[in-house]
């Protein structure tokens, strides 16, 4: 991810003196993954895009507030969170949920290459194909881990769930791309058949 | 290491939370299994990739401009960044939850009135053939002769209820939220998405239920806190008449080995009887019963519809009698079936 030169601390106490300077690079660093963010709440792109520019505004006009943040990139998420869900309970109509679906693609992809070697742009496809296919929540937290880089702490945090729903949430992830990989691969699914068999055959002498 | 277990320690890799000790076996399952190591490089990998988006600026003058009509009072706020969920068990929630309880109730009345009514039921019954037959909700049930299931047209949105006599195989879909009851004889079964097997002729002394996988609870219909939790590879006894019963403990279960249980199931094995069926759905079912596999090479035939029984048939004759009916081409390579157009 783009870091900004300085900690993000630092940032937060430079715009808390009035430095515009400082904001421009919070702005640029964070706009982008922020926007990402809301848009995973709010399928309106024009919604998402004026909930994360709103934000910035704040920011910057109660600047002098920003000081008792103890962890400013945690409370950004949150705040677009908050907005983000609030915006969904006040319109009642819930016109978000018509939307057209994100893009899908790759799913021909799945089925035509057999045999070929596969280049690492297309098995990308795959696996972000994998990730769509995620319940809402799971997919929210698989990209705070993943594109955002936060530790599952923080991202139980910011969702306000526990550590470990996170950490199973992305466990089941990650457990849909392997699956998604296995059938890329060509990684037989008879084999699978075959050890769960096995397994089973185990199970069974185990209880004998 | 057990799959399940590997891929937890990859997770925890990933999100850096793995202690030394286990990223030292995570290490070692990855040398020693081919597999493993694809799945780990390449999934590591796509960890590494970044989303490339191109600089907010346009939004950074756009959110200046923002804020300059913000100082000079003119600019609306129009979203709230305040976490207000508490603040929402008002009465509006109050009555939200009010009419949901009121629906259910007059729901639970219709259903109840619904389910009283005979012809709102599907009925399927055998004489001197078995038969395979798919639910709506996916669970596959295989009849054995001389055997009836009854089950309720809305099968699957609010319950799931099947009525048997005789008996029958069932491979049950999972659905937490819409448990499955089988109603036998004098014993009712909860499921939980599991497969077994149920025995319950007329002509036997007893029920016999064996469980293959998954979790079941028996209970008596005539005392319901009389019940019991069959694991897998047990098989439950459960007496048709009072007087062959034993006090009041007269569910007997016996454990019983993987050649027995392959044995009380044979009979879903031995006889494909298809109707109507498509190829790509009768070839899942041949699967299994010549310990094959079929791959189909065209979404046409894929969808094709046919109707039969093959009972002593070699898999050759089954698809040269596929080809009668249909043309179609297929090879057979070791164990391994291709049919194309």
């Amino acid at each position: 991810m783009p870091e900004p030169n300085k900690p993000i601390a630092a940032l937060f106490k430079e715009i808390q003196e009035g430095s515009s300077s400082a904001f421009d690079i919070l702005f640029l660093a964070y706009y982008n993954k922020l926007l990402a963010f809301a848009q995973q709440y709010i399928k309106q792109p024009q919604v998402a895009e004026e909930i994360t520019s709103e934000m910035f505004v704040k920011i910057w006009l109660k600047r002098n507030t920003l000081s008792h943040i103890i962890n400013p990139e945690v409370y950004l998420f949150i705040a677009i969170k908050n907005a983000c869900l609030n915006h969904i309970r006040n319109d009642k109509k819930h016109h978000q949920h018509i939307v057209a679906e994100e893009e899908t693609g790759h799913a021909d992809v799945l089925i035509n290459d057999q045999g070929t070697v596969m280049e690492g742009r297309e098995l990308r496809g795959i696996l972000d194909q994998a990730i769509t296919t995620l319940p809402e929540q799971r997919k929210i937290i698989f990209k705070l881990i993943k594109e955002d880089g936060f530790k599952c702490k923080e991202a139980a945090e910011i969702l306000g769930i526990s550590v470990r729903t996170v950490e199973s949430q992305l466990y089941k992830a990650i457990k849909t791309l392997a699956e998604a990989l296995s059938g890329y691969l060509g990684y037989h699914p008879q084999k699978q058949n075959l050890k769960k068999k096995k397994r089973y055959t185990l199970f069974i002498i185990f209880f004998l | 290491m057990e799959k399940k277990y590997f891929l937890k320690l990859l997770s925890q890799k990933l999100a850096n939370t793995i202690s030394d000790a286990d990223h030292e076996q995570l290490k070692q399952a990855i040398e020693q299994n081919g597999h493993y190591k694809q799945l780990s490089d390449q999934i590591i990998q796509y960890f590494k990739t970044e989303k490339k988006t191109i600089p907010a600026e346009n939004q950074l003058e756009r959110t200046w401009a923002m804020i300059s009509k913000a100082e000079r009072g003119a600019y609306e706020y129009s979203f709230n960044f305040e976490d207000r969920s508490n603040l929402s068990l008002s009465y509006a929630y109050f009555f939200k939850i009010a009419s949901v309880l009121t629906l259910f109730i007059v729901l639970g009345f219709l259903s109840y009135y619904w389910s009283n009514q005979k012809n709102g039921f599907n009925h399927i019954y055998t004489t001197n053939q078995k038969m395979f037959k798919v639910l709506d909700d996916g669970t596959k049930i295989w009849l054995n002769k001389q055997s009836s299931v009854r089950y309720s047209k809305t099968f699957g949105k609010k319950k799931r209820e099947i009525f048997l006599e005789g008996e029958a195989y069932f491979d049950v879909v999972k659905n937490k939220a819409v448990p499955l009851f089988i109603h036998v004889g004098n014993i009712d079964i909860e499921v939980k998405g599991t497969a077994f097997n149920v025995n319950a002729y007329k002509e036997n002394s007893s029920i016999q239920v064996s469980l293959v996988r998954g979790l079941i609870q028996v209970t008596d219909k005539a005392d319901t806190a009389h019940k019991i939790l069959l694991k897998p590879s047990e098989k439950l006894i459960f007496p048709l008449k009072k007087t062959d019963r034993i006090g009041n403990n007269d569910f007997v279960v016996a454990i019983i080995g993987p050649k027995l249980l392959l044995k009380e199931t044979k009979w879903t094995a031995d006889t494909l009887l298809f109707n109507k069926e498509m190829l790509k759905v009768l070839a899942l079912r041949m699967e299994k019963k010549y310990d094959v596999k079929i791959e189909i090479k065209s979404e046409q035939l894929k969808e094709k519809r046919f109707s039969g029984t093959f009972t002593s048939e070699t898999i050759e004759q089954a698809l040269e009698a596929l080809k009668i009916s249909y043309p179609l081409n297929y090879t057979i390579n070791n164990r391994l079936v291709v049919i194309k157009d």
